[in-house]
């Protein structure tokens, strides 16, 4: 245990803890920026600073470890002063256009900004001549460069924790810049889609591109388990006017808030698909051809055949397959009507093929 | 999964990977994989692919397919010969130890090395590096099951881990990848012809007397038909009548022509689905169902984690739960089965199933779990589920060494069909397409299907890369993109199954498994030309 | 498939390294005169391109800085831009993660505080403060501010007796300097963009080694004014005011302490660096300008009062020297055989050669002083010489090139070690040198790391002569007791010589600045001397005949420098004879054709470039 003193609060904290793990313990908020914990804690945008006795520097809380006797002061004249002065660099190269923005009202740096009154930046971006395009050719993703504050939350979102190295730092003069991998040549490239730089992304700087079709605020978010793989990983639905828009990965036990392409982007169009089946369907005999039926009908004629021949050849001339993709729930009673009413055991699913 | 996602890639020393493309196929467990190799886990991949974990292994076996079982022994059998086992786990913990050991005494390192097609050396290296590692999980997926011999070659994984004493810990254990979503749910939910939810054996005492007890009805005491096994009862009318709740046969199953006959032998053939499927397309009454977001539920992970699945939305039109349908269903057949919420219905399932005993809606939204999810077995509602199984004590008691011999796979490349072909996923879509097709993007992606090609193998056809083939085996014929690399070796192809134009599945062998009755989609033999 | 590489020859880094040095020479031959926020300027932009670009107050804080410094330099800026210059740079140094980022800040804020006042200039008056405006290098650098291109022209045209005329147009010892100048001329030579500085000592040598100084003959004396200037002191600084003073036609006395003139030339820098015969060569020629009376063994101070001085002569010029060697507090510091470098080499000059026939010798010191015992010990045949210095090798205050000579004369350094104690025998002879382990440590205030002791145990260092070579002390006490003030022994005399509050009194040299360079007390001289003439009424120039050739075309081709060989140390090191061989003429032509005429070519046309 290390003892020390955080804006006149002592503190306890663990020996591996940084000061701004310490100041989370004692609901202390230290802003940050680039910060993901165990993924990105190189401290580059500064944000986290403060003020420690002692030290000439304002170390940055993200990434310092915390020391018996520390006395530190998150929030000094000194402290705000420098993280402004951060905010008004940070603006100075970013496209203020958030009206136009994807990420408008959950973007970081927007929220950060407000917090601390900066409203202009005092300073003409200095890289803002450096005309970099837009990559938005990939399917899912986009990059807008002049929207990236090169946190670098991203590319080690696609190194460390998808493992895909796919997001990469390249050069430009003196700058190192994000490479994303969604422009012309995004099929060529490493990039699995899986859109968690995007999730991880602090501004609006790689965005899903169906980000810019509904606001934060106008929507509900539902958790729930992803429909493809066994994995079980933990998503949210964004849901805004009865219908998904999006998903979010969710902190789940199997997946810490990672998705894949499919969890992400391929589990909610179809849901109100057109060719959706939205009635009961009885084929006509004749014209071989389905037709509209009331429930009742369908229900009847569904109960009366399949009462007719199990009166007629057995219970076991019947059976029902359950699909290993619906709930635990259905499958139970799938089964159950089987054994109770198919008088069967032809039950299965579909966990051999 | 004997063992959690995180524990096997965290606190692992060893992964061992067996016939398993997590990256595709499981892709959020393969992004983990991924990280615990980065970090310094060792890596034995054993594929006869070069998939792109492969390349980051410390190991890469690249066996023949279908050889699981004579690399598994030839594992055991270089244990045995270096006296790598855990002797102790073996005395404490097991049983029939001499019979496997009697087995593989013939799987020499270097009769396993022609049979797979491998070096006898790095056998001997990647049993080594699996035996000493402390920790060391054996991760396995289709390319172990889906053959003929499939349940021999998980007996020998089992038998393996038992061998070495990996079971019941931390970062080891047999853990078998399951595919869909909540294919461990259906499983555990008794749609078995031989189990009701829970495992519970028809066959064993008291059980039909407990269920009837239960539903408070009748019920037929016979072991049922295994789905794979109905289709060529239904082409000889054993089965007449078919209640499909989801499924896509024609596309999922092998040998399509064969399903397609089957269907259209049925009297009667109603199918609970959300889109006009190939199969829907058969059926005589379609019962408009609901998708996962449109409904209360619980799905069963791979790692036996039961988490919620919640209503978000409704759509437009008639659609009504499935649960609903059933329970209609039951009543207009006689049976008094009342309207009950999922949250009842689990509540059911719980007092029918003892290992979900203490799961219900209610524990799972609450804040003990923390969205957690419960994994089973779980058998009292003070029970925190059983993240690892077989700690301490195997379910049944004493682990079973049931010996397995190789047998080789059932179609073999001949001079007709000259090639192997085997089958698997891709990343960017799910089985049958029937929820990733309908995604723009992911069209864009991955538009085609195609065949994986040795480059030997396409210079000799005179094929080129991203050239369409005709591919045909003894049941159909179907043409699709040359993929050419060195990703197989020379004599193997592999394809995606999950595309209607150019499926697999008009290729594959429906040769099943002796025991699981799980279908040899592994391997068949094909023939491929250029198309004239 | 191979998984891991040796580093590309060809790779960037590789390139850039010679990319690198060229910067470098950038940065070497800036040139004087150069407006210092020009050069803050290189600085932060040479430092803003070196930022990875992670993290935010370098990416993008340094650039904000170089616009405001812009708007500065620009004329656009008011006082509240340096306000936040300042708490930008502050925030930077604050904030940053690396010593790219916050060294940069810091190097800013040093600048806002060392050059405010040129800050200001820039702010209010859109111009730089007087004084600035780029100058030839050579020239401004060259204390004495000697014709460098003029002369080097000259040689090109073999007239090596114009040369002599040329450079005594501001320093009467152009041998002197030939052999011993520690050249501050070449230190910004433009020459450094192509390839290297010129070889300006080099070339004057050949000069001299052409056509001896006192061959040619000095400018003719003005008519005598009738007025008498002392000078105490025959070095450098002595020999430079009464050759001007003489030219002026003033009557000038030069009392030396010794039995000849040269002073340190003489007495401290050794023959076999500047032989003997080739000092009286420059003496010859000064004592031939003007009326000139030297009174030799005339101690000023002690046998003759200062008082008395002053009052015969119209104006006085104490160009003392520092002359006594600093001593040490150390135990035993009183044994046999332990002596003052000064004193040593003195007695050398006096033809007093001590034999060291069998005995080891230790120099304490890492001064050119040092270096000269050193290598006078092992001349005078001692057994083994070790000098031992209390910081690093690169910490010496000697010459690079006398450090080398030593060492390849066989001379060991010992560094880092500190003078503790001298044990002695019981007869009273030194028989080691005890020595405390240092360890190097942070920068003094005069930029250099001081040494502390290490943490290891003291060492014993055998030897039978030590020679302490730990700096000089100026005789200052009967002058400070006539009235001159001076700071730890050191005259204070302005820029101009002058000392406060005695009328005609002017100090230069070594004893008015502490033991520094012959070219720093020859260009005292002049300056005393010039200020003595107006001082005593007169505004006299002085007329040079020799006129500068016109320029040609510069040479282009880089081209290494020609530097000036030694004889081998193994014969050497057994004789005091000159070290150095002579240029050759093509050596010499080479070396000269280099020269870029800065005088002529650039600046050097602008009005105040050739400034004197």
């Amino acid at each position: 245990m290390i003892c020390l003193n955080i804006d006149g609060i002592a503190v306890e904290a663990g020996e591996d803890m940084t000061i701004l793990e310490a100041a989370q313990s004692v609901n202390i908020r230290i802003p940050t920026l680039c910060y993901m914990k165990e993924v990105n804690e190189i401290g580059s945008c500064r944000m986290c600073v403060v003020e420690v006795e002692g030290m000439n520097k304002l170390p940055t809380a993200c990434n310092t470890l915390v020391k018996e006797g520390m006395h530190v002061q998150t929030k000094s004249e000194r402290v705000i002063e420098a993280r402004k002065t951060i905010l008004n660099l940070l603006l100075s190269n970013h496209h203020r256009g958030c009206f136009s923005c994807p990420q408008n009202g959950e973007c970081e740096l927007q929220e950060l900004c407000y917090e601390y009154g900066v409203e202009e930046s005092r300073y003409v971006g200095t890289r803002k001549k450096i005309e970099r395009p837009v990559k938005d050719s990939h399917p899912f993703l986009c990059y807008h460069p002049e929207l990236c504050i090169h946190c670098q939350r991203c590319v080690n979102t696609c190194a460390k924790v998808t493992g895909r190295k796919a997001i990469t730092l390249g050069k430009t003069g003196m700058f190192n810049i994000i490479e994303a991998p969604f422009g012309a040549d995004w099929d060529t490239t490493l990039c699995e889609s899986c859109g968690n730089c995007a999730q991880a992304c602090p501004t609006g700087a790689i965005t899903e591109k169906r980000k810019k079709n509904y606001r934060g605020w106008e929507t509900k978010r539902v958790r729930t388990t992803c429909p493809h793989c066994a994995t079980g990983c933990q998503m949210d639905l964004i849901v805004k006017d009865n219908k998904i828009v999006d998903v979010e990965g969710a902190d789940g036990p199997s997946n810490h808030g990672l998705l894949c392409v499919k969890g992400r982007s391929a589990s909610f169009d179809f849901i109100d698909q057109e060719d959706r089946i939205r009635y009961p369907l009885i084929k006509n005999k004749d014209t071989g051809e389905f037709e509209r039926a009331t429930w009742d009908e369908a229900l009847d004629l569904v109960a009366s055949k399949f009462t007719e021949l199990r009166e007629n050849y057995g219970g076991e001339a019947l059976a029902g397959f359950a699909c290993s993709r619906s709930t635990n729930e259905d499958v139970y009673m799938l089964q159950k009507m089987v054994r109770t009413v198919f008088e069967s055991n032809n039950t299965d699913n579909c966990a051999r093929v | 999964m004997t063992n959690t996602i995180y524990d096997i890639t965290h606190e692992s020393d060893v992964i061992m990977l067996v016939g398993s493309n997590p990256e595709h196929a499981h892709p959020v467990i393969g992004m983990q994989i991924r990280q615990a190799v980065e970090k310094g886990t060792k890596l034995i991949v054993v594929d006869p692919r070069e998939i792109d974990l492969a390349k980051k292994a410390d190991i890469h076996l690249k066996l023949r397919p279908g050889t699981n079982v004579a690399f598994a022994n030839g594992m055991m059998h270089i244990i045995i010969e270096e006296g790598l086992l855990d002797e102790a786990f073996i005395h404490e913990r097991t049983e029939n130890f001499e019979a496997v050991k009697e087995a593989v005494r013939e799987y020499t390192p270097d009769k396993v090395a022609g049979i797979c097609g491998i070096d006898a050396d790095i056998l001997r290296e990647a049993a080594r590096m699996y035996a000493t590692a402390d920790r060391a999980p054996i991760l396995y997926c289709l390319g172990v099951t889906e053959h003929h011999t499939g349940t021999e070659g998980v007996m020998s994984l089992s038998n393996l881990a038992m061998l070495t004493g990996k079971l019941g810990r931390p970062g080891c254990g047999v853990n078998p990848i399951r595919g869909q979503n909540n294919v461990q749910g259906a499983c555990d939910m008794g749609a078995s012809p031989n189990q009701f939810p829970g495992y519970q054996n028809i066959i064993a005492p008291g059980i039909v007397e407990k269920f009837e007890k239960a539903w408070n009805t009748t019920l037929n005491p016979n072991v049922g038909v295994k789905a794979t096994d109905c289709f060529p009862k239904m082409i000889t009318g054993e089965i007449k009548g078919l209640f499909i709740f989801g499924e896509d046969p024609v596309r999922t199953d092998p040998n399509t022509a064969h399903v397609i006959h089957a269907l259209k032998s049925l009297d009667f053939f109603v199918i609970d689905e959300l889109f006009m499927t190939e199969t829907a397309k058969l059926a005589d009454v379609i019962l408009p169902g609901r998708s996962y977001a449109e409904k209360e539920g619980t799905f069963t992970n791979t790692e036996r984690r039961v988490q919620r699945v919640r209503k978000a939305v409704e759509i437009a039109g008639e659609t009504r739960p499935d649960t609903w349908i059933f329970t209609e269903i039951m009543r207009r057949m006689g049976y008094p089965q009342p309207h009950l919420t999922p949250a009842e219905i689990m509540e059911e399932i719980s007092l029918v199933t003892p290992s979900f005993g203490g799961i219900s809606h209610e524990r799972l939204d609450s804040k003990e779990v923390d969205g957690r999810g419960l994994q089973w077995p779980c058998f009292s509602k003070d029970h925190p589920g059983t993240p690892i199984m077989h700690e301490g004590k195997f379910s049944r008691g004493l682990g079973y060494f049931r010996p397995a011999e190789y047998k080789c796979s059932v179609e073999l490349p001949d001079e007709e069909y000259p090639l192997l072909l085997m089958t698997g996923r891709i990343l960017y879509h799910y089985n049958a397409c029937a929820m990733t097709d309908r995604t723009e993007g992911i069209h864009q992606i991955a538009p085609e299907s195609f065949i994986e090609m040795n480059t030997n193998d396409a210079l000799k056809l005179g094929i080129r890369n991203e050239e369409m083939v005709e591919i045909s085996s003894r049941r159909g014929t179907i043409a699709a993109k040359a993929h050419v690399s060195d990703k197989t070796r020379e004599g193997e192809c592999w394809m995606p199954f999950h595309y209607i134009e150019g499926g697999a599945n008009w290729l594959t062998n429906d040769a099943l498994d002796g025991i699981s009755s799980t279908p040899e989609y592994k391997v068949c033999a094909i023939k491929v030309q250029k198309i004239k | 498939m191979s998984k891991i590489f040796l580093a590309d020859p060809q790779s960037c880094d590789v390139k850039i390294g010679r990319l690198l040095e060229t910067f470098e020479t950038k940065v070497k031959a800036y040139p004087p005169g150069t407006c210092p926020l020009t050069v803050q300027l290189s600085l932060l932009v040479a430092s803003k391109n070196q930022t990875c670009g992670k993290c935010v107050p370098c990416r993008d804080g340094l650039p904000q800085l170089e616009v405001l410094l812009r708007k500065v330099l620009e004329g656009d800026a008011t006082m509240e831009v340096l306000e936040h210059m300042r708490s930008l740079a502050a925030m930077i140094r604050d904030t940053a993660d690396c010593a790219i980022g916050y060294q940069t800040a810091t190097e800013v804020l040093d600048g806002l505080d060392v050059f405010y006042e040129e800050y200001e200039s820039h702010i209010l008056n859109h111009e730089c403060l007087g004084g600035m405006g780029q100058k030839v290098p050579c020239i401004n650098l060259c204390p004495a501010h000697v014709d460098i291109p003029g002369y080097i022209a000259l040689i090109g045209e073999e007239d090596y007796a114009g040369a002599v005329n040329l450079i005594r147009k501001d320093n009467p010892l152009p041998t002197a300097c030939a052999m011993i100048c520690e050249h501050p001329c070449e230190q910004r030579c433009r020459r450094n963009i192509i390839d290297d500085a010129i070889n300006i000592r080099g070339l004057k040598k050949y000069i001299v080694d052409q056509v001896a100084a006192d061959q040619v003959a000095v400018p003719k004396a003005n008519r005598s004014t009738g007025k008498k200037v002392a000078v105490i002191g025959g070095g450098p600084a002595g020999m430079t005011a009464a050759y001007f003073l003489g030219l002026m036609g003033h009557k000038v006395t030069i009392f030396e302490r010794q039995k000849k003139l040269g002073g340190m030339l003489r007495y401290g820098i050794p023959n076999y660096r500047f032989p003997k015969d080739r000092l009286d060569e420059d003496i010859r020629a000064i004592l031939s300008a003007g009326d000139i009376e030297v009174r030799y063994e005339a101690k000023v101070g002690t046998e003759i009062p200062v008082e008395d001085v002053y009052e015969e002569y119209d104006a006085m010029f104490v160009a003392i020297g520092a002359q006594a060697g600093k001593k040490l507090r150390l135990d035993g510091i009183d044994a046999e055989n332990v002596e003052s470098a000064v004193e040593m080499l003195d007695r050398i000059g006096n033809g007093e050669k001590p034999d060291y026939s069998g005995k080891n010798v230790v120099v304490i010191g890492g001064g050119n002083v040092a270096m000269d015992a050193a290598r006078s010990a092992v001349r005078c045949k001692a057994k083994e010489v070790r000098i031992v210095y209390r910081r690093r090798q690169e910490d010496m205050t000697a010459l690079d090139t006398e450090i080398e000579s030593a060492v390849m004369e066989g001379i060991e350094l010992i560094t880092l070690q500190a003078p503790k104690s001298i044990e002695k025998t019981v007869e009273g002879a030194c028989s080691a040198l005890i020595v405390q382990p240092q360890m190097i440590g942070p920068y003094d205030k005069a930029g250099r790391p001081s040494p502390v002791d290490a943490n290891k145990e003291p060492q014993r260092i055998p030897c039978d002569v030590i020679l302490i070579a730990v700096g000089q002390d100026i005789i200052s006490r009967p002058f400070e007791e006539f009235g001159m003030e001076a700071e730890r022994g050191v005259f204070k005399a302005g820029l101009d010589t002058a000392v406060l509050n005695k009328p005609g009194v002017f100090a230069g040299g070594d004893c008015a600045t502490a033991p520094a360079t012959a070219i720093r007390a020859i260009a005292a001289g002049k300056v005393a001397a010039h200020n003595i003439d107006e001082y005593l009424g007169y505004h006299h120039k002085l007329y040079c005949e020799a006129r500068v050739p016109d320029p040609k075309e510069n040479n282009r081709i880089p081209t290494g420098r020609a530097n000036i060989t030694e004889r081998p140390a193994y014969i050497r090191k057994h004789d005091f004879e000159h070290v150095e061989n002579p240029y050759t003429y093509e050596e010499a032509m080479q070396e000269a054709n280099r020269c870029l005429r800065c005088d002529h070519f650039g600046c050097g046309v602008l009005k105040g470039g050739r400034d004197a």
